[in-house]
């Protein structure tokens, strides 16, 4: 399923708001230095139909969850950042089943694009093969793998 | 064996943008599917000199296509980009493999005998006496596990597991170092990514290019939609072929069968076939008695140690609570599954990672007494439900309370169990019971690899899908040779006994 740019440029900031910059001194990396666009764009194209249009839906009902449990006028990805990590955290433990895995969808597309990255794994000690050269070792036509298909 | 070069290459691999018209083939025998159960048939009809195409839906990757990197591995070699879920009162994750080797391909190679106790049920609850028996099993087990050098997994490559082993011989526990088919598995903790090192036997480096070797021919990209019945035999199957490149036209494969089709599309699959193919038996149980092992991680913190949680077998090592109906097992996931099965953001979520060389996870895989049932819907996605009842809650419990109490024994300062309602962390035994929460299924983050039963085999037509000797009750010459014909789960993983069962077909076909 295709998505817009708009879209993916939304989804891109929600996970932002999910793994934003200065959560421990030992990670320099925030979901801001990372292409979400371009990984949305992928994920929606490669999952079946009715897997991308339930994804759409949960980015879409996440963003606008202020408004619905909080009762603010406001959008998740216009919260301030310690509002976005503490209202995510009321979500993810909600009583609500179905707000718990809301959270937890918007969380696995946020991680599976962060911890995939070379830079992340070396940091976090996970060294393979395999894997993607980090970012300053990769050549200036490099395509990542992380988007596109292979072979 | 065939295993160092790229068996994908092989002349008899036939990939479907290779193919530009509607076309026809016959054989012997078709096999639907070329995971655990599709590849032995394969592997043994083959080899007795039978024709024999195999006709996959996904593509032939190897290792050149595989990836450090889990979203990669995801779209590449799962079925749907592992976005398949059952659905019930919550909802669990179902991982599949959709490529030559099936879920083998990046599962982690562990390999069990089917529990003896188990034949015994089947028997005696469901009438398979007649030719299935422990003594026939372990015959054919002898076979496999030389073929695929089916053995304990080397100390040397232990790593993390060495945690659970040495818990389990202080406690006296039933501990097990795990038997897995490869041959130089260097540790990688990497199986399921597809093993770089080409040292996991998975199918598609064993037993179909055996088969491939003996004259087999594979057609991969090759979606079987139809299973056509002739005057109550199955005669031919009907596969759509992959367009050579997006928005292509895809073509007909018709695959004459001169003496039977053998369905290996897995649990989930072979009953939506048959559904689809409007074969469901008259018992109306193809897609019912679905059953799985639910698995359900726990994680232990010790600050101070080094567990090297990236190094060893995939999984190496398990602790067995038969009579409680489940077994904890070490694995090593990727970051980013450990990122999402680690519970929160934020904080907690970032240091827990970046400490991930002092986390040990460990899952819980529990023999879950519920049946759910698949069901193939025209217009929608399939129907795949399973709710596990209050037993196997208390299962799952007992599963995450055993595996706390090694993870203590070993000196982790804290375990995280991720079940809703408790506390993040909890840092005894007794705040462990203490924080037992009533239980739901939604309370815990389950997923299931482990699928069985819902074309099940039986003595008595109205209660089965298959007879004893895997043809459809209701159609001849229609095999079923995958673990949808379980009639109950086993407790331990299958891959063993689902080759173990196909190979019992394909000596009965052959009149062995
Ligand atoms: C992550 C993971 C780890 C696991 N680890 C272990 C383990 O260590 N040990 C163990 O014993 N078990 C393990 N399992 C389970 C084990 O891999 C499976 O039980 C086993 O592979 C099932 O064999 P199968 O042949 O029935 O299905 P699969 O191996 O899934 O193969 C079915 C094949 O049929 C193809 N197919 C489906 N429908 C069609 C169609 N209509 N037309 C053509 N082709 C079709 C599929 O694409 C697939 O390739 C694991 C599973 C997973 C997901
Ligand atoms: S642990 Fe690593 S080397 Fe061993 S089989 Fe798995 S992926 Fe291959």
């Amino acid at each position: 399923m295709k998505i817009s740019r708009f879209e993916a440029r939304w989804i891109a900031r929600i996970c932002e708001g999910i793994i934003p910059p200065g959560l421990d001194a030992r990670m320099p990396y925030s979901a801001r230095n990372f292409d979400y666009e371009n990984f949305a764009i992928d994920v929606m194209a490669n999952y079946p139909w009715h897997a991308a249009i339930g994804m759409r839906a949960v980015m879409l009902l996440f963003n606008l969850s202020p408004l619905f449990f909080i009762g603010k006028p406001l959008l998740f990805t216009s919260l301030k950042q310690e509002d976005q990590i503490r209202y995510y955290d009321l979500w993810y433990d909600s009583p609500v089943y179905l707000i718990r895995q809301m959270a937890t969808v918007v969380k696995v597309v946020a991680c599976l694009n962060f911890f995939g990255q070379p830079e992340v794994q070396h940091l976090v000690g996970y060294r393979k093969p395999n894997q993607e050269p980090p970012l300053g070792e990769r050549p200036a036509n490099y395509q990542p793998q992380t988007s596109g298909d292979v072979k | 064996m065939n295993t160092t070069a790229y068996p994908k290459d092989h002349a008899n691999h036939v990939p479907a943008a290779k193919v530009a018209q509607n076309t026809s083939d016959d054989a012997d025998w078709v096999i639907i599917g070329s995971g655990a159960a599709g590849a032995a048939a394969a592997r043994f009809l083959a080899g007795e000199k039978q024709q024999v195409i195999v006709l996959e839906e996904g593509p032939w990757r190897d290792r050149r296509d595989f990836s450090a990197n889990m979203w990669r591995t995801m779209k590449n070699l799962y079925r749907d980009a592992g976005t398949q879920v059952l659905w019930g009162e919550s909802a669990f994750p179902m991982l599949q493999g959709c490529c030559v080797g099936g879920s083998t391909l990046f599962n982690s190679a562990i390999c069990w005998r089917t529990p003896e106790d188990v034949v015994d049920d089947w028997i005696r609850d469901h009438g398979v006496g007649s030719t299935i028996s422990k003594q026939k099993l372990d015959a054919n087990f002898d076979v496999i596990e030389r073929e695929l050098n089916i053995k304990p997994t080397d100390d040397s490559v232990l790593g993390h597991s060495w945690v659970m082993r040495r818990a389990a011989e202080a406690m006296g526990l039933d501990g097990y170092v795990i038997r897995r088919n490869e041959r130089g598995c260097k540790g990688a903790a990497m199986c399921v990514q597809g093993c770089p090192n080409g040292a996991k036997l998975s199918m598609d480096l064993s037993y179909i290019p055996m088969a491939l070797n003996s004259g087999a021919r594979i057609y991969t990209g090759a979606r079987v939609d139809r299973i056509a019945v002739h005057e109550g035999k199955a005669v031919y199957v009907e596969a759509s072929l992959a367009p050579a490149e997006p928005g292509g036209r895809r073509r007909i494969l018709k695959a004459h069968a001169r003496k039977g089709v053998l369905i290996a599309a897995s649990a989930i699959q072979t009953p939506q076939l048959l559904q689809k193919s409007g074969l469901q038996s008259p018992s109306r149980k193809v897609g019912e008695h679905f059953q799985c092992h639910p698995g359900i991680g726990v994680v232990g913190v010790n600050p101070d140690d080094n567990y090297d949680y990236y190094f060893g077998a995939t999984q190496g090592y398990e602790v067995d609570y038969r009579s409680r109906r489940f077994k904890v097992e070490t694995i090593s996931l990727p970051p980013e599954l450990l990122a999402i099965r680690f519970a929160g953001i934020g904080q907690k979520l970032m240091r827990g990672i970046l400490d991930g060389k002092r986390l040990v996870i460990w899952g819980v895989q529990a023999r879950a007494t519920a049946h759910g049932s698949i069901h193939h819907r025209a217009l929608l996605p399939p129907k795949l439900s399973f709710t596990p009842n209050a037993r196997d809650l208390e299962i799952f419990w007992d599963g995450v309370v055993e595996g706390a109490r090694m993870l203590f024994q070993q000196g982790c300062k804290s375990v995280i169990t991720g079940i809703y309602g408790m506390p993040f962390e909890v840092h005894s035994m007794e705040e462990l019971e203490r924080a037992k929460p009533r239980l739901t299924p939604g309370h815990f983050n389950a997923i299931a690899t482990h699928l069985f039963g819902t074309a099940r085999m039986g003595a008595d037509p109205s209660n089965s899908v298959v007879n004893p000797r895997f043809e459809c009750h209701h159609v001849k010459n229609l095999y079923v040779v995958d673990s949808s014909v379980f009639p109950t789960n086993m407790g331990v993983n299958p891959m063993l006994s689902i080759m173990g069962m196909s190979k019992l077909c394909t000596d009965m076909l052959l009149g062995a």
